[in-house]
């Protein structure tokens, strides 16, 4: 019993890990700093763990999808970042794969429930 | 407070350098963002063991390779290593054991000597056996970062990112070209063998007499000479085991290996053949030995020498060459 639930807790862990990208950018169109992007995550009930969130959003920095920015005129100086003119591209293009992707899946699921 | 500077460190301890501070310095402001006003040190450890394993961060925050040698050389490197490694220590051992014989004891010699020699012998089969290690891992490692290039018959090793097309399939073997493990391991054997032998006993080649039940020794070799030709010893040592492994992983002949391979008995046979010319090099006192032995004249034997060395050199040309054409061949053998 305990192996069953330890394995649907890693294949759902696998399951939701390819949408996470999709997700963070989904957020970015407007600058945020690591906590607030998991804050406005949990609001919309997709908790993000961050651990995960922050190397995240430097590897997507890295490739260029994103760019940060340091504020410091706060009194606690906060890593900003937003979409790229690259990132705002690869954004949509992932999301018509991702909405292509969860009907066809829907349209899978609906047949062998019939 | 110091857990949260304790935490940062454990993320960013491995980092490279012109990450290290903005890493740092992001995840602080992070860590301090998800405090609440006036934290107590219990609101920290709850944030940070909320954060998790800092370990596991920094792994995701890490952009470098972080294994020396990777999953699709790590069981061919374990074989390879105890393989190269129990040659080595073997031969070594026995070598040593053998010089324990012809080391005349002097007189007041007692058990304690034994005792030094045993000492000895271990000192020696630790540091052999290290040293084949070390260059054994060096050479996988190698060959994992892709120092050599890619080689065929190397499945896992291909870049991933590239894009894999048909024309990438490895060719099935030609079994006529197959290099048989065995052959590799007995050449492997017998270039420790004699490289130790050089090494460590080079006064063990020679000719023993036994007078009056006393083991006379004639050694060929001139030891202070042999030092001069030592690194050159111990480098063509280090390829051939280089090329073991390069044989051992790929299996079958191709032309770069075949380059390598002449190459390599090249070497060897011009490094004998400047050796056996080089008079210094050779022992007079081997020559009043071979002269008693087979009672001939101090005058004869010299000339018997020169028939010796042509003899000799004329073998090395020969097996090189034999030895060349042989890997040639195969080598382009087509499939049947």
């Amino acid at each position: 019993m305990d192996s069953t639930e330890e394995l649907i807790h890693t294949l759902t862990v696998e399951l939701k890990r390819g949408t996470l990208v999709l997700l963070v950018l989904s957020q970015l169109h407007q600058p945020e700093y690591g906590y607030s992007l998991i804050q406005k995550l949990e609001d919309k009930h997709a908790p993000i763990e961050a651990g995960t969130l922050y190397p995240l959003l430097r590897r997507l920095e890295k490739q260029q999808l994103l760019k940060s920015e340091w504020d410091t005129t706060d009194s606690r100086p906060r890593k900003f970042y937003v979409l790229s003119e690259q990132g705002k591209q690869v954004y949509n293009e992932l999301k018509t794969e991702w909405q292509t992707l969860s009907s066809q899946l829907a349209q899978i699921l609906l047949e062998e429930e019939q | 407070m110091e857990l949260i500077e304790r935490y940062i460190y454990a993320v960013t301890e491995q980092l490279p350098k012109d990450q290290k501070e903005d890493v740092g310095k992001e995840l602080r402001a992070n860590i301090e963002d998800m405090l609440p006003e006036d934290y107590t040190e219990e609101d920290v450890k709850r944030v940070l063991e909320q954060l998790g394993n800092p370990w596991q961060i920094a792994e995701e925050y890490q952009p470098r390779q972080r294994y020396l040698i990777g999953p699709a050389l790590y069981s061919k490197y374990f074989t390879v290593l105890k393989l190269v490694v129990g040659i080595v220590v073997a031969v070594v051992a026995t070598i040593s054991i053998i010089g324990w014989f012809f080391t005349p004891l002097e007189a007041g010699d007692d058990l304690n000597n034994y005792v030094d020699l045993t000492v000895e012998l271990f000192g020696a089969v630790v540091q052999v056996g290290l040293q084949a290690a070390l260059w054994v891992t060096v050479i996988f490692a190698s060959i994992e970062r892709g120092l050599f290039g890619k080689t065929e018959n190397m499945q896992g090793l291909s870049d991933a990112k590239d894009a894999w097309s048909v024309r990438d399939l490895p060719a099935i073997p030609v079994q006529a070209r197959r290099i048989p493990r065995s052959g590799s391991v007995i050449s492997i054997i017998v270039t420790m063998l004699f490289t130790s032998v050089l090494y460590f006993q080079p006064q063990l080649v020679g000719i023993f007499i036994s007078r009056d039940g006393d083991p006379n020794l004639y050694s060929l070799l001139e030891t202070e000479r042999l030092q001069l030709y030592m690194p050159f010893i111990l480098i063509l040592a280090f390829v051939q085991i280089a090329l073991f492994v390069w044989k051992y992983i790929v299996q079958y002949w191709n032309y770069s290996l075949l380059t390598a391979h002449i190459a390599v008995s090249v070497l060897l046979g011009i490094l004998l053949i400047v050796m056996i010319y080089d008079t210094a090099l050779i022992n007079n006192s081997f020559f009043n030995g071979a002269a008693q032995l087979f009672d001939i004249s101090y005058q004869t034997m010299l000339w018997q020498w020169d028939q010796v060395v042509h003899v000799f050199v004329l073998a090395v040309i020969v097996i090189t060459v034999w030895d060349a054409l042989d890997a040639f061949f195969k080598t382009r053998k087509k499939a049947a």
